[in-house]
């Protein structure tokens, strides 16, 4: 589904990702791990068109997509949850919703079926859909952020950090939630610190360190490797 | 004694003034809510709403209506152009690149409008007759009271579009988080390009306003956008209240001045504002969201 051939991003003059080779495939929950500066949010920015490749390609359903502008990323139904998760915060929570369906705007039945998808995914967000999202809770605006990214029908949903600054039993919440989309049919792409419970729930993952992936396999094997083990106690 | 007087008289101009000048800092709000671009050609929109007006009415012998109409659609063209042949074409470069194309622009505007519409300066008649009527011994003119009337419903439109509608929410999201907007699939260029359109058709209806108060020369629009950037800086530049609240106050504030110091200092006083307010609270009365670290 998302092909990345050797793919060189440079941040000003330094390399940020060197030769980075990556494969995803329909249905698969992908993880990527790896230290902090590692690279893994270039990555995603680059994969979304913000940032610009230095060189390599990226090929989204087999179509070359190098170098797109972000709202043609978005519109083929590759989308990326920021880290920090980047709410409207002046808009209200059904607002934030409405933007995320920004590329398709003129479905509006679709747009009301969506919405109605979300609220059931996340209840939280219905009884709060009137009210600015600045005020919601860390959880709620990362349910937002996913709620809004599934609003532009992904095929393929990358997400940076979604646990991070969450408490516990969000980040529980949120990672069941992951895999009951993943259930349906979604194709995830996960960025985290979280290793374990990330790895728990993925089919397959990679490690990222110092711009290059130094491992991938199976979620038992990178739990077993060395690697992991310098990471985790970094 | 004397001096007192003629404030009632003065509140009333600075009032009318103020409008104007909150409508000139909203179009520099807008563009910078959708870039952060200080856009330096506004004062050159506003010109040109009146110097269009004017050649509409007296060369095409248009109707004042329809002159006004068309001289806001041609401004609103020149602005949708300022986009697409200045703008979009840096979208990549740093800010202060942005700045200085956008202070060739006005000059390129300024000099272009003297070469085509002469360097002598023009007035337009009051829209309304020249008769005032006095209330409670103040002189009202009807021009106050509809430049007054018509600023509210621009402003109220202006809310409308940028609250009620799905562009201008997407407008406002792509201001409030530019990433987010960019990986919602919100085209912030497409955003841009109306901003400009928007502001620079606000620009043009300020410029039909105080054209028949003031001359319109083809240099004008320098002093009436920096008065405009004042306003916005002095409210809280980058919120739409800011430059309403920041317009009307300098408006009065410059228009009191009169009576007590020469008037010939008059236009100074906004700079002396704009250097007090830079030096005591540059986040403006109202606070400014790209300067205050807490965003709104």
């Amino acid at each position: 589904m998302l092909k990345i051939k050797k793919l060189t991003v440079h941040y000003g003059p330094l390399p940020a990702l060197k030769e980075v080779s990556l494969d995803i495939d329909q249905g698969e929950i992908i993880a990527l791990i790896g230290p902090n500066r590692a690279g893994k949010t270039t990555l995603l920015l680059t994969l979304s068109g913000i940032l610009e490749t230095t060189e390599g390609r990226i090929y989204f359903e087999e179509e070359d997509i190098t170098n797109l502008n972000p709202h043609h990323i978005v519109s083929k139904g590759l989308i990326h949850v920021p880290q920090g998760r980047h709410i409207f915060p002046t808009l209200s929570v059904l607002d934030n919703l409405l933007m995320g369906a920004y590329t398709k705007r003129k479905e509006k039945q679709a747009i009301e079926r969506g919405i109605e998808d979300v609220y059931q995914l996340f209840p939280k967000l219905s009884e709060r859909k009137n009210q600015r999202a600045g005020t919601l809770s860390g959880g709620e605006q990362q349910m937002l952020a996913i709620g809004r990214s599934l609003m532009a029908k992904p095929e393929l949903l990358m997400l940076d950090e979604p646990s991070l600054g969450l408490a516990p039993r969000f980040v529980e919440e949120i990672f069941t939630t992951l895999k009951k989309m993943n259930q349906n049919g979604l194709t995830l792409f996960i960025v985290e610190q979280e290793i374990h419970l990330t790895l728990s729930i993925s089919h397959r993952g990679y490690v990222l360190r110092n711009g290059r992936i130094i491992k991938e396999g199976p979620p038992s094997l990178l739990l077993d490797s060395q690697e992991i083990k310098d990471l985790l106690f970094a | 004694m004397e001096t007192w007087s003629y404030i009632p008289q003065l509140l009333i101009s600075g009032i009318t003034f103020g409008a104007i000048y909150a409508l000139v800092g909203l179009g520099f709000v807008t563009i910078a809510r959708a870039s952060q671009i200080i856009n330096f050609a506004q004062g050159d929109f506003v010109m040109l709403g009146g110097m269009m007006t004017f050649f509409l009415l007296k060369g095409a012998g248009l109707s004042y209506p329809l002159a006004g109409i068309f001289a806001v659609a041609i401004v609103i063209l020149i602005g949708f152009l300022l986009h697409l042949l200045v703008i979009y074409p840096l979208r990549k470069a740093s800010l202060p690149i942005l700045l200085m194309a956008t202070l060739g622009a006005s000059l390129f505007l300024s000099s272009t409008s003297a070469l085509l519409f002469g360097t002598l300066p023009k007035s337009l008649p009051p829209f309304l007759g020249r008769s005032s009527f006095e209330m409670g011994g103040v002189s009202i003119s009807p021009q106050s009271l509809f430049v007054l009337g018509a600023t509210f419903l621009v402003l109220l439109s202006l809310y409308f579009l940028s609250h009620r509608t799905f562009l201008g929410k997407a407008m406002e999201a792509s201001s409030t988080d530019p990433l987010g907007a960019d990986l919602s699939g919100i085209s912030r260029n497409l955003m841009i390009f109306l901003a400009f359109g928007v502001s620079a058709g606000v620009g043009s209806i300020a410029g039909i306003f105080i054209t028949p108060v003031f001359y319109v020369n083809y240099y004008s629009g320098t002093l009436i956008g920096l008065k405009g950037f004042i306003a916005a800086v002095l409210g809280g530049w980058g919120k739409h209240g800011g430059a309403i609240l920041g317009g009307f106050v300098l408006g009065v504030v410059e228009s009191l001045s009169v009576a007590f110091i020469p008037s010939g200092y008059k236009d100074g006083v906004a700079f002396v504002i704009l250097l007090l307010i830079l030096h005591f609270r540059p986040k403006g009365i109202l606070g400014s969201p790209f300067i205050d670290s807490r965003r709104w």
